[in-house]
């Protein structure tokens, strides 16, 4: 099928690589569908479309690339409300916030995104730990070290 | 809103199961005991709001890709 996105026009796309989040995005619930691109100038990126509607993207990293240590615990409920049968079937993702200048931007480890690969169903949990928010530098000093 | 008045060591009911107690009250400060089945979602609100309002910025603020690249 074709979709319409944000930053690349129309594209063609696998119906069958369609992510779906029941219960929407925080603060977007009303958009259920969406498509992860990769990003070829750089793989530590990636690219979360709305296929719903089409300027409402948001730039993902996988959170272990920019944090070696984080950590997630995950209740049972919410890894049925993604129909996880196993931990191996589990994707997790982070969102970006990219600021005006690019090395102020950040990641929000608080509220990670987990998608189960298998099924394509996918999720915004909230963590519990305090240790984490919505506003981690992502291209700190430590983190320059590490990409 | 409804608006009930509790002293410490009472308890509301939400439901017939969501219970939250008053454990304890002091200096403008309620400390809330919240009994809930496992599926429900509890949050404090301002981290609640706190991630809505990063979801929002973070879908608007796509500028200046180009110098991703260099990081």
């Amino acid at each position: 099928m074709i979709i319409e996105t944000k930053y690349f026009g129309e594209m063609e796309i696998d119906s069958n690589k369609i992510i779906t989040f029941p219960e929407g995005i925080l603060g977007l619930e009303a958009l259920k569908k969406y498509m992860i691109f990769e990003m070829h100038e750089n793989p530590k990126f990636q690219w979360l479309q709305s296929l719903d509607q089409a300027e409402i993207c948001f730039l993902l990293v996988n959170p272990w690339d920019f944090l070696k240590g984080y950590e997630m615990d995950i209740s049972d409920e919410e890894l049925e409300s993604i129909n996880v049968e196993s931990i191996e079937q589990i994707a997790v993702y982070n969102i970006v916030t990219l600021a005006e200048d690019i090395a102020k931007s950040t990641v929000n480890f608080l509220a990670p995104l987990i998608v189960n690969a298998h099924t394509k169903v996918a999720a915004q949990i909230v963590l519990r730990e305090d240790k984490y928010h919505t506003k981690h530098p992502i291209f700190s000093k430590e983190g320059d070290a590490s990409c | 809103m409804l608006v009930l008045t509790r002293k410490t060591n009472e308890s509301i009911m939400i439901g017939n199961k969501i219970k939250i107690s008053v454990i304890q009250c002091e200096d403008g400060k309620v400390k809330l005991g919240i009994e809930a089945p496992s599926d429900v979602k509890i949050h404090r609100e301002e981290v609640f709001n706190a991630i809505k309002e990063e979801n929002k910025q973070a879908t608007i603020s796509l500028g200046n890709l180009s110098e991703l690249k260099k990081f």
